[in-house]
């Protein structure tokens, strides 16, 4: 995790960060343990930041219930470290790993032991190397993370290179001044990942993936000697091994990767094949105590095959992997990494594969699958659930039972509301699925289209495993990609113009997704050119959407939120205006329909955030029940504005207004909107103002406040606008659920 | 929410029962592993809290027969030493963490509280 680019905000005085690396295998969930339970505990001590691992996800929404997704996480507390140990206690030494990376809420500790090591190093020597070197492994691992997404950017070569060779530099300097075993590797170890760069970049100009990885894992070696240097303890021989494969002689490293980049997918597939197969059982076996003679016999066949054909496929890591099993029970461990490793080599090779790997991952542990239909026939069943409980309500209270046995039975129904409640939060639990499902289309769209337009883009995605309502992660793609093609087309300026602009030559497309109070966040956010307020101003006037007058009243964030108004902007003038406003109208009506909001920000020439604020699900609505002639309605409380209890209505040219504030509000009968006859605008008694819409709406009656279950409109109806669904009430009683 | 205890002393049986049951917690309790493995086979429990040496059936037995057919339900053993190997042997039988004898009543509900949701 880069961990500085994850850190929502600066530390706190005794705030501590720590570092979480979750690295388990079934064999810890099969001990009944829950890896939520530990997040739930985890987040109750701070706040924590979780990074889920990309291979580990399955490929649609069934979403396995003993496998760990979550890769790292970072945790902010003023607890200690100890207080955190405690807590992961019964996992810890099970695949999960602390680091502090920064500890204030104790500080003296390191302090104290800090003088102890650093005896005849002069102070302002010792200090500048101290701040030096932590800034130098900070910006290594920024240029490491930019160069996994560039490969072959030649300055951040150079760059990197430079940062390995000042380190040696400085850690060489101090060493003068006496031994110090830890720094001395830390030298080494900095020493290698400079030659091998110097290497990669005289040779091919760039570095391979394993190359990269190998670098990152030289960044933690680093970052172990340092703290050791720091707090005075001893450094055992646990890096040679780096340090080996760091300083493998080039000929050999190349000749490894050829032949693995020989390898075809075909070959890849075939074996992962087998893989799957023997993997499948002998994962059974590995769970067995005793094995028989035949099961024995097959284990040692199985394991034969799979070390050869990996062997043969030059797969080092999982050869290596292999290596080690003596005996079925070693293999609990093992056959998730290879099955990850699997996963890494496979869609290395081949994007599509990436998809069935992933699949193939989960089928080593256990999950149950549901289909979308089953989980929306639950969601229904909840629906009836929830209105039986609103009919018995209403039953006692209109029934002629004696109080006695109201009083009994009212007892009862709050007990059934609360099984009702329980199973309809689990049920909404469940259709919760990671955004990254939806965002993982993303990365290939951006690249796409930003090559087509001859752009360079950096494209991040953040909080990818932040839940959201499956329904509305599915209605969420055809925005998302509308945004981001704004930002990509309109936004982002083309290199040279923002060199010229002195901002970096690539431009920044930010996807983030996190929880707020208001519910569920997704943001878009760009460094490119931003809107330009007076251009908002003066297409709004032109195209008649406002006065002149009533633009200069806006502020410049008010007129931005203008290009969301229908009729703002056409496709052909989009490009020469300020950028944006292609479809944004459709973008904020589709997240309207959802009962959520569009937030644009924008500072011209710095670039544009787009905020969409949704609702934590689709499936229980609060509405309010009207009635109008014969038929109930409800409306979705997030569209209501105001209800006018005895309104007055004056007639102006033969139009029905209602006098309100000072203002004269033009209505029209509910009833009227659905062409189901007037209704006599006087005998109305309440009138309704919707948020979205400037017509007061009449009504009979206001029934009152009730949850529901939207269901989908009768085909019959569905061409009937503004009729969202039917939402059933209490007594079995339907009501129109409106969308104006 | 209901657990099972299971310790050959009728004290250490009664003290986990009396501080459970101040929770909201449902205990039920039984002598040995054989009893509790009887039970467990019978009913389903939130989490299984059990002592290691007992008669006739030990502690380490009857998590070894219960992960046999329960994977899911979280199994705490009672031990009376911090010793590492014997933590490791009973992670490696399926348990899902330990309590260190003598316990007080709050460092059981702490960990109760985490383990039976």
């Amino acid at each position: 995790m880069k961990w500085q680019e994850k850190l929502p905000r600066p530390l706190k005085e005794h705030e501590n960060l720590y570092l979480i690396r979750f690295n388990l295998g079934p064999e810890v969930f099969n001990r009944g343990i829950r890896i939520e339970w530990y997040i739930e505990d985890l987040k109750s001590l701070g706040e924590l930041i979780l990074e889920v691992q990309k291979e580990r996800l399955p490929a649609d929404d069934e979403v396995a219930e003993d496998c760990c997704y979550i890769a790292e996480a970072l945790l902010i507390s003023e607890e200690p470290e100890g207080t955190i140990k405690e807590l992961l206690e019964f996992i810890l030494d099970d695949g999960v790993h602390i680091e502090t990376i920064s500890a204030r809420g104790s500080s003296q500790e390191p302090s104290e032991e800090k003088a102890e090591p650093t005896e005849g190093i002069p102070e302002q020597i010792l200090n500048d190397y101290l701040v030096e070197t932590a800034e130098h492994l900070n910006s290594i691992e920024n240029s490491l993370v930019r160069l996994e997404q560039q490969a072959g950017e030649p300055s951040l070569l150079n760059e990197l290179f430079r940062q390995f060779h000042t380190m040696k530099g400085n850690t060489g300097l101090l060493l003068s001044f006496g031994p110090n075993a830890a720094l001395e590797v830390l030298k080494r170890i900095a020493h290698c990942s400079e030659t091998m760069l110097a290497r990669a970049r005289d040779e091919h100009g760039q570095l391979s993936e394993e190359e990269i990885d190998t670098l990152f894992e030289a960044l933690d070696a680093l970052r172990e000697c340092f703290r050791c240097f720091k707090e005075g303890k001893a450094l055992d021989d646990r890096f040679e091994g780096l340090i080996a494969r760091l300083s493998a002689s080039p000929a050999e490293g190349e000749r490894v990767d050829s032949k693995t980049s020989d390898v075809s997918d075909e070959e890849l597939r075939a074996f992962k094949e087998i893989f799957l197969q023997y993997g499948s059982i002998l994962d059974e076996l590995a769970n067995k105590q005793e094995l028989s003679a035949d099961e024995q016999e097959f284990f040692e066949r199985a394991l034969g095959t799979l070390r050869k054909s990996a062997e043969n496929l030059k797969q080092k890591r999982i050869t290596e992997l292999l290596q080690t099993v003596k005996a079925p029970s070693d293999l609990k461990g093992i056959m998730t990494h290879i099955s990850n490793e699997l996963g890494k080599r496979t869609s290395k090779s081949h994007e599509s594969q990436r998809k069935s790997t992933k699949t193939d991952a989960i089928q080593l542990e256990s999950s149950i699958r549901v289909t979308q239909e089953q989980m929306d026939r639950l969601m229904n069943l909840v629906g009836e659930l929830t209105a039986f409980r609103e009919w018995l309500k209403w039953f006692v209270q209109h029934g002629d039972e004696t109080w006695a046995k109201q009083k009994q039975l009212r007892e009862q129904i709050q007990r059934y509301s609360r099984l009702v409640a329980e199973v309809q939060r689990t049920a909404m639990e469940m259709r919760m699925v990671p955004v990254y499902m939806l965002f993982q289309r993303f990365p290939k769209v951006v690249r796409d289209i930003s090559k087509a337009l001859g752009k360079k883009v950096q494209f991040e995605i953040i909080g990818e495993n932040t839940r959201i309502d499956k329904l509305m992660l599915d209605r969420l793609g055809e925005p998302l990609i509308h945004l981001i093609r704004n930002s990509l087309d309109h936004g982002i300026e083309f290199p040279q113009e923002r060199m010229a602009q002195g901002k970096p030559e690539a431009g920044r497309l930010l996807l983030r997704a996190f929880y707020s109070a208001e519910g569920v966040v997704i943001e878009v956010e760009d460094d490119g050119r931003g809107i330009d307020p007076d251009m908002v101003r003066l297409k709004a006037v032109e195209k008649g959407l406002r006065s002149e007058e009533e633009v200069m009243k806006l502020s410049d964030e008010e007129v931005i939120s203008l290009i969301m108004l229908p009729g703002f902007s056409t496709k052909e003038e989009a490009t020469e205006l300020s950028g944006r406003g292609v479809g944004m109208d459709a973008v904020s009506s589709s997240v309207e329909a959802m009962g959520g909001k569009v937030k644009i920000s924008s500072r011209q020439g710095e670039g544009t955030l787009v905020k969409l604020i949704l609702p934590l699900t689709l499936a229980v609505r609060k509405v309010l029940i009207i009635r109008s002639g014969e038929l109930l309605f409800s409306l979705p409380v997030e569209q209501l504005r105001e209800v006018v209890n005895r309104p007055t209505f004056q007639w102006v040219a033969d139009r029905p207004f209602m006098v309100h504030r000072n203002e004269a509000i033009p209505v029209v009968p509910l009833s009227s909107i659905f062409g189901l006859g007037n209704s006599d605008v006087v005998e109305a008694k309440k009138v309704i103002l919707l948020k979205e819409r400037e017509e007061g709406i009449l009504v009979d009656e206001v029934v009152g406040l009730t949850e529901t279950v939207t269901k989908p409109m009768p085909r019959a109806l569905k061409t009937v606008e503004g009729l969202a669904g039917v939402s059933i009430l209490g007594k079995g009683d339907i009501a129109y659920q409106l969308s104006l | 929410m209901k657990v099972l205890i299971v310790d050959d002393a009728p004290t250490v049986r009664s003290l986990v029962k009396t501080t459970l049951e101040a929770m909201g917690i449902t205990v039920l309790g039984a002598s040995n592993g054989k009893e509790a493995l009887d039970m467990a086979k019978r009913e389903g429990f939130t989490l299984i809290i059990s002592d290691i040496n007992m008669p006739v059936m030990n502690g380490l037995e009857f998590l070894k027969a219960f992960r046999s057919f329960n994977r899911r339900t979280p199994f705490l053993v009672l031990t009376t030493e911090s010793d590492p190997e014997k933590k490791e042997a009973a992670k490696r039988l399926g348990a899902t963490g330990w309590i260190v004898k003598p316990f007080r009543p709050q460092d059981l509900s702490n960990v109760v509280r985490r383990f039976a949701r």
